[in-house]
Order: C-alpha cells, then structure tokens, then sequence
C-alpha cells in the first residue's frame, strides 16, 4: 500500500474519520467562543480538518494541530476579511446557518466568554473543553503558571459577567 | 491543580460547564459531520477531480462529491492531473469502497436521459415498490433526475441523526433500513430493493435522518437533491401521488406489523417474517423460493423483535420439519404452503407485505 502524499493509508483514513467526529463539534464551540459566528466557525473547522487530514501521517497530536490551525486562520480572515474562504462551503456541514446562528444567540455562554480578554478567552474555551493545564500551555506557548492565573481571572470575569446578564445560579 | 477541583465546585463554574455542555449537544443538532467529513477527505484526496467535474456545490454536494471518488484502478477524467487514486471509501467501515463512473457524473447536466447501457441495468421493478407502480411517462421523468451511482455492499447512504436531505431511488440491490434503540442496540427497521425510494421523509419534513441505510450488497441508485425531488413533485400530480401512497404503505407496514406481532407467539412471527420477505423479496424456482434479501439471523432476530436465541430455535424447528434451509446469510423457504400454515395462513394477512 503505498501511502498517498495527498492523505493517509485507508488506515488513516479511518482514524481521521474517528477524530473529525469527535471533535468537528468541540472545535466550533471553541472558534464560537473566540468571536466566529457560526457559519465561519464551521469553515474554519473544516478547513482545520482538510487541513490535517492532508498530513494526517505526518501529525503527532492532531488535536493541538487543527486546533492552533484553525485559530491561525481565524486570526488572519478578521485581520483581512478579503482572503479567500475555503473551497468547501460550510453549508455541507451547517445545512441550516440562520436557524443556528439564531439559537446561538440565545446561548449566553458565548456572550460570557467572548466578554474575556483573548488569552482568558482561549484558556477558559480550552478548560470547558477537557484540556488539561499542561496541554494549554503546549498549545498557546506559555508557562504552566500564566495557564492558572489567566483560568482564575477569567472564571472571576465570567461569574460577573454572567451575573450582569441576570444569569442565576445553576 | 489541587485547588482546580475544589474550585470545580464554584457556582460559576457549574453553570459554565452546563451551559457548555448544552452548546455542545445543541451544536450536534445543527452540524452534519457525516458529510462534512465526506466533504474533508473528498477535499483533500480529490480536490483536483472536485473542480474537474464543476459541479456547484450545494448542501448535497459533500455526498454527492464522494460518492463520485473513483475507487482505485478506476477511470478518471484525464482532465484532472489529479492526486495518485488511493482506495477512496467513507471512512469507518472498512468496505465502504464506493464506485463511479465519473464521467457521467460530470457530464450529467447535460445527460437528462438515464444512460441504460452500463452497470447492472434497470429491469422490471415489482408492483409494489414506487417505480413498479409509476406510469411510463413519469418513470422515465423521475429516472431523468439526479445521478446514476453504483455502491459496493457496506455503504452508508444516510447515516440516523444526520441532516441531509438528499434521496435515493434505488434502482437495483438491496438495503438494510436500521435505527439505533435507546440502549444502543441496532434495530433492522425494513429491507427496501430496486424500485423502492429511501429517504424520502426527511426530505419532505426536514427534520434529521430517523435511521440509517445501509448497502447489503452491490447497489445502483439514482441520487436526487432535495430541491430537485420537491420540483419534481410538484410539477407531476402522478408522481406526487404514488409517492404519498408508498409513503402511506410503508406507514401501514409498521403498523400492521405491530398489530400481527401483537399476543403471537415468536414461531408464528418469523414464518410470518419469513414469509412477507419471501413474497417481496423472494425468487421462486418450482416450490422453493429463495430470499434474496440477504439478511442474518440478528436481522431476523429485530424484524421479528424476539431475541436471536429465540430465533434461533424458531429457524431450526423450521429447518427440521423441513419448511426452510438456512445457508450463511440466505434462508430458502422449501414448502411455502407448510410456512404459510405456520403463519396462521390469515388470507387478510397474507395480503400485507411487511415491507415496502
């Protein structure tokens, strides 16, 4: 079997499988979490997951990967709104974006972390998520210390927050 | 991180987790990952073959994209320099290669007649399925839409949850219909054949896929877009009313099936099951009819809804007494008129097939 240059053994192939649906979900919560409506949300993701799957051989941790890619080019499309999307529409993996977008809007969790500063914002989104300290700190580049503080501050930032929308507690 | 869990206590952090854990399970509503991800690999691996074929891409369009990969050692438009072919197949089950003739897909805006010269050809269709009930004129209306595709056994045509919208008519082969219980165990719901249309509610309703359908074998089908179907609908009367009428026959399907199962004990169930699949499905030579659904015992086992130890039993009394002989996955029927005494031989109930 030689291994295609373009994506990985069939082998592969099903592992990515694995791991597109576990985490297609978890990574556009994430990139909603950081300010992405939902459509570019999902095109990012995607785009993330092409992304990998094209060096799926070549990935140790595909997980950190997607993640700091499709972050990378979030940043980059709010820095120049003009780059070109992603050949494959979201709307294959977001059938219905305006009826999504419009029961986003009733999610105040979103609210509450886009309210963050983006390093509290990132660390938060990543805790929620089930990454454990140590893996912040590999993804973001910081120290273990910075991932602590930046978590206290943003859980004391989202309780009041979440307090001024009126929001009791659970 | 000690002081992470006694922290994990805090109020604010509860309401964070729940609330995350609703825009989690909320956001699974909303996003197709079975396409999408049909969508990535086909991206990815076919990108080249992607624009070749100029397709615009629509909500269907990650479907339909992959199921237009060619498999290995198969044609590819010389077009495309294109990526080295790799056995290409939906992710997760390791058969789920899928063959295409490319070229018809890529030419299929100008192809309107269905091109009948390929691949194990349309033949008669029985009376009972959608296109056996269909006059001539919107037969060929109907077999004039969407693409021509050709699976191998295993595929997934639509996966329980998801939300396309898209429609098969399957033209040849069988399918298995199965849905997921709440226990997680897979239920076989009905077998649909050449003739049969699958698909078809969440296209009218919208809402998410409420099984999967699954190739038992090799399988042709046309693959239709929502959008296309409900024009087609709309613009032939005929057509909209034997499609309500398969749709009704397959409600009353169930619901019969629920009523005959009804105070039965498991042996008269499975010669019934048996002998509904027989009638549908079955290819009669002389007095023995072989049914060509090819379905296992935990199959018989869920469209019986006994226990497959129960079924087991109840086949192997058929078998001794003669009525039936098993094979690995097939079930001959030797002397339908004995299955038929097992039955209960109701001539009302003989008249309902199980599935339609």
């Amino acid at each position: 079997m030689n291994p295609a240059p373009d994506g990985p053994d069939p082998g592969g192939e099903q592992d990515f499988a694995r791991f597109y649906r576990e985490h297609l979900g978890r990574l556009v919560a994430y990139l909603l979490y950081q300010g992405a409506p939902a459509h570019l949300a999902t095109e990012l993701a995607q785009e993330a997951m092409v992304t990998a799957y094209e060096r799926w051989d070549t990935i140790s941790s595909p997980r950190s990967y997607v993640w700091t890619v499709a972050y990378r080019i979030f940043i980059r499309r709010a820095l120049d709104p003009e780059l070109p999307a992603a050949e494959v529409p979201e709307q294959v993996v977001l059938p219905h974006p305006e009826e999504a977008e419009q029961w986003l809007q009733k999610q105040l969790v979103i609210d509450v972390l886009r309210a963050l500063p983006p390093r509290q914002r990132q660390v938060l989104a990543l805790t929620l998520d089930g990454w454990a300290p140590a893996e912040i700190a590999v993804l973001l580049g910081i120290n273990a210390a910075a991932v602590r503080s930046n978590l206290m501050k943003a859980r004391r930032n989202a309780d009041e927050h979440r307090r001024r929308l009126g929001e009791q507690d659970p | 991180m000690t002081g992470r869990s006694e922290r994990g206590r805090e109020p604010v952090d509860r309401w964070l987790a729940g609330r995350h854990r609703d825009l989690r399970n909320g956001l699974e509503r909303f996003l197709d990952s079975g396409a999408g991800l049909q969508a990535a690999i086909l991206h990815a691996g076919h990108a080249d073959l992607l624009s070749a074929l100029g397709t615009t891409l629509d909500a269907d369009a990650g479907l339909e994209a992959i199921l237009t990969s060619p498999t290995a050692g198969g044609s590819q438009p010389s077009s495309a320099p294109g990526p080295p072919q790799r056995e290409s197949g939906l992710p997760g089950n390791a058969d789920e290669h899928l063959l295409k003739d490319v070229d018809e897909t890529r030419h299929r805006r100008q192809l309107a007649p269905r091109p009948t010269n390929q691949g194990p050809g349309p033949k008669e269709w029985p009376s009972s399925s959608l296109l056996g009930s269909l006059d001539e004129v919107s037969k060929e209306r109907l077999l004039a839409l969407g693409t021509k595709h050709q699976y191998l056994k295993g595929s997934v045509l639509m996966r329980e949850g998801d939300r396309s919208r898209h429609v098969f008519v399957l033209l040849d082969g069988v399918v298995k219909v199965t849905g997921e219980s709440p226990d997680g165990r897979m239920a076989l719901l009905a077998i649909r054949m050449g003739g049969d249309l699958v698909g078809e509610f969440e296209a009218l309703d919208d809402e998410p896929r409420s099984s999967t359908v699954t190739t038992c074998g090799a399988v042709v089908g046309l693959l239709l877009s929502q959008a296309d179907f409900l024009a087609a609908l709309r613009r032939d009367s005929h057509l909209q009313l034997m499609v309500t009428r398969s749709i009704l026959a397959k409600l009353r399907a169930s619901d019969a099936r629920r009523v005959e199962f009804a105070g039965n004990d498991a042996q008269t169930r499975l010669a019934r099951v048996l002998r509904d699949l027989a009638q549908r499905y079955g290819n009669r030579s002389g007095d023995r009819v072989a049914i060509q659904a090819p379905v296992t015992q935990a199959e018989l086992a869920s469209l019986t809804s006994v226990a497959e130890t129960t079924v087991q039993k109840a086949l192997r009394r058929l078998r001794v007494s003669g009525i039936i002989a098993t094979g690995r996955g097939s079930v001959d029927i030797l002397d339908v008129n004995a299955l038929e005494r097992v039955a209960g031989g109701h001539s009302d109930s003989s008249d309902i097939p199980l599935h339609h």
